[in-house]
């Protein structure tokens, strides 16, 4: 797990003014006055076109369950896998630091999605939770836009819970 | 924490042969493929005078915890991306109030986040965006038309317009990305004469959204 960009090179609208301070923004944080998030556990599913669980496809990064397994890497050619490769490894523990940035691909397996439901959901776990998503969010396949999910999600077990309806 | 990007893709055709290693059990092959990003930002605090509204709704966002006397860029939807829901300026304790008008957001949530620009803190509230309609002209007489515009229903749905009394179908709009559409309407013959009710009613999100228009 590495940090694939500076925090102050992302945001689009201010990326041209913005990369010059991260040095000094760097400097004058103090990081370890932040108390860290552990990324524990993600849940990947098929919805209908408003969020909801359609109890189609899941998958997660559990090992020893019957669902199938969410396998992340840190490049697309999975040449750097974070999980895996055999299910007893797909849990992850990533811990994620201040002023920093991530960015995970995933792989999975499974039947996915109706020519109707064409919409997939994640779910974020973090610090050890199974049962309260921290982050949901839902989009069309095939489409890099996405929306807060407030619609019927399901746990890191694959049970009903509502999303958390925020990707924060 | 901010999820910034996510993408899910099938059938999965992922450069080269990846994925061997692993293990797709109890399925069979890679079938789909994606990518999520994740953002940590120092955090600020950021809150809004109500839960929910409808586009173009005046709400008041209060913040504190940014550098003094910084700018901080407020957005709807996701960071960075236009248009700006709020520009201010903090004042000496690193705190602000400002109002503005809601942007055009789809029926359902909508994350709201403001950015120090100097500091690159960060703080985030949720808005439960709900739909309304607007009537331009907001008067007419039984026969005339007028302009119905929707706000706030779901993306690309289709929204039915109802003449509320007595009930009867006007018309469809199709709602944009956004979630925001328009429809030339005809007001019945047998309108009643004062404020009358139209009703837009979303096909997919089923949301229901109210305007008035006043008959002459």
């Amino acid at each position: 797990m590495t940090p694939d960009t500076a925090l102050g090179k992302l945001p689009r609208a201010r990326s041209q003014a913005w990369p010059s301070l991260v040095p000094l923004m760097l400097l004058m944080v103090p990081l370890s006055a932040y108390s860290q998030t552990t990324l524990t556990g993600a849940m990947l599913f098929t919805t209908t076109s408003t969020g909801a669980w359609n109890n189609y496809s899941e998958l997660n990064t559990v090992g020893g369950d019957p669902v199938w397994d969410l396998w992340l890497a840190l490049n697309p050619d999975a040449t750097s896998p974070v999980n895996g490769p055999s299910d007893a490894e797909a849990g992850i523990s990533i811990p994620l630091q201040a002023g920093k940035s991530y960015k995970y691909y995933w792989f999975g397996s499974g039947s996915c999605c109706t020519s109707s439901d064409s919409f997939t959901a994640l779910n974020l776990f973090f610090n050890g939770s199974t049962s309260t998503p921290g982050i949901s969010v839902f989009g069309a396949l095939n489409n890099a836009s996405f929306a807060p999910d407030g619609n019927t999600t399901i746990t890191l077990e694959a049970a009903p819970v509502a999303g958390s309806g925020a990707s924060f | 924490m901010v999820l910034s990007g996510y993408d899910a893709n099938a059938p999965a055709t992922p450069p080269g042969d990846v994925c061997q290693p692993f293990e797709f059990s109890p399925g069979d092959a890679l079938s789909f493929f994606g990518s999520f990003s994740l953002q940590v930002w120092p955090a600020a605090a950021l809150s809004l005078s109500q839960a929910s509204g409808s586009p173009f709704t005046s709400v008041t966002l209060t913040g504190s915890g940014f550098d003094p006397t910084e700018t901080v860029e407020i957005y709807g939807g996701h960071i960075g991306v236009p248009p700006l829901f709020a520009s201010t300026t903090t004042d000496a304790t690193g705190s602000f109030s400002v109002s503005a008008r809601e942007p055009q957001h789809p029926y359902g949530s909508m994350d709201v986040y403001a950015v120090g620009v100097s500091s690159h803190k960060l703080g985030a509230a949720t808005l439960s965006v709900t739909p309304a309609l607007a009537m331009n002209p907001a008067t007419g007489v039984p026969g005339g038309s007028t302009a119905a515009y929707s706000f706030g229903f779901g993306a690309g749905e289709a929204v039915d317009i109802y003449w509320n009394n007595s009930r009867q179908l006007l018309g469809t709009a199709t709602a944009n990305a956004e979630g925001s559409g328009d429809l030339t309407i005809t007001i019945p013959a047998n309108a009643s004469p004062g404020i009358n009710a139209v009703i837009g009613v979303g096909q997919t999100t089923s949301a229901i959204g109210v305007g008035g228009i006043k008959v002459q």
